[in-house]
C-alpha cells in the first residue's frame, strides 16, 4: 500500500516497483484475451501508461489496487477487441522442449481447447480467465466487470456450456473448432 | 431440488459459490441420483481441461525484458490526474 501511495504522488521509483509487481499479472491476461505476444506488448504499455495517469483516481476505500487494474486491463482489451477479429491461442508459442513432454492426444485436446476459449464471446472469455485462470471469486469478477453477480454466474455457466460440447464433440471424433457454439 | 434446479448450481457448487442452505440441498440431491453425480463429474473433468488449457497457454507469456524502458520513456515527465488531462482543450 505504501508503494501504491507513494506512486500516487507522483514517485517514479514506486511506479517502477509497481509496474515489475504487477506486469505479469496484466500481460497474461492481456495475452489471454487478445491472443497475440505483440498485441499483449502493446497492451502492456498502454495500459500503463493509463494506470499512470489515472492513478490519482484509485481509491483503496473503494477496492484493492489488483481489482482495479483488473478493471483497467479488460476495460483496454474489451474495447480493443472490439475491433478486431477472432483469435487463437497459438500452439507453436509453447517450445519444442515442452510440446515432447506431452503425449500428442494431450497436447491435441488442449489445442483445441484453447482455439474453442478464443471462440468465445469476449465477455464469456473474461469471466472464464478470470474465474479459472486467476482464481478470483464471483463478487471480485463482479467488481472487475462492473456486473451484476447473477450476470457472472450465468457467463460462467454458458461458457462451460460451450467449451463442454466441444470437448465431447472433439473426444467423440466428430467434431472440430468449427462446430463450437459461440453465443452469449 | 430437482434436477434441472440441482444442475444449474452445479457450476456454482464446484465454485463454492452456493449459499450453505443451497449446498447441503444439493448434497443430499447428489447423494441419491446418478444422474447428477454424473454431470457433476463431467463437469469438474471439463474444467480441470479448461483450467490447464489457459495454463499452458498462458505459461510462455512473460513481458519482454525492456519493458519497463519501454513503458518509461513514454510516461509524462510530471503526472497530470486523469480527468483534468482529458478536460484540457487540445491546442
Amino acid at each position: 500500500m505504501q508503494i501504491i501511495l507513494r506512486a500516487q504522488s507522483g514517485d517514479r521509483e514506486a511506479f517502477a516497483v509497481l509496474f515489475e509487481q504487477h506486469k505479469n499479472l496484466v500481460y497474461k491476461t492481456a495475452y489471454l484475451m487478445l491472443g497475440e505476444a505483440t498485441e499483449a506488448e502493446d497492451a502492456l504499455q498502454e495500459i500503463f501508461v493509463q494506470v499512470y495517469k489515472s492513478l490519482s483516481g484509485f481509491d483503496a476505500r473503494k477496492a484493492a489496487f489488483t481489482t482495479w487494474l483488473y478493471r483497467v486491463t479488460f476495460n483496454y482489451c474489451l474495447n480493443h477487441r472490439r475491433k478486431k477479429r477472432p483469435f487463437t491461442l497459438p500452439l507453436e508459442d509453447i517450445s519444442p522442449v515442452l510440446k515432447s513432454e506431452f503425449p500428442s492426444a494431450r497436447l491435441a485436446e488442449e489445442e483445441f481447447l484453447q482455439q474453442a476459449i478464443g471462440k468465445l464471446t469476449d465477455k464469456q472469455r473474461a469471466v472464464i480467465i478470470l474465474r479459472y485462470f486467476w482464481d478470483l471469486p464471483y463478487a471480485e469478477i463482479a467488481q472487475i466487470l462492473d456486473v451484476p453477480l447473477g450476470t457472472v454466474k450465468s457467463r460462467i455457466d454458458l461458457a462451460l456450456k460451450t467449451l463442454r460440447k466441444g470437448i465431447e464433440e472433439q473426444e467423440s471424433g466428430r467434431g472440430s473448432v468449427s462446430q463450437v457454439e459461440v453465443c452469449e | 431440488m430437482n434436477c434441472e434446479q440441482v444442475q444449474s448450481l452445479l457450476n456454482a457448487y464446484l465454485d463454492g459459490e452456493v449459499t450453505p442452505s443451497e449446498r447441503a440441498l444439493i448434497q443430499a440431491h447428489l447423494s441419491g441420483c446418478t444422474v447428477c453425480q454424473q454431470e457433476l463429474d463431467l463437469l469438474s473433468t471439463a474444467r480441470s481441461q479448461v483450467r490447464s488449457a489457459l495454463q499452458r497457454g498462458a505459461s510462455q507469456a512473460v513481458p519482454s525484458q525492456n519493458a519497463w524502458s519501454g513503458l518509461e520513456a513514454r510516461l509524462p515527465k510530471v503526472r497530470v490526474p486523469f480527468l483534468q488531462e482529458v478536460a484540457q482543450p487540445s491546442s
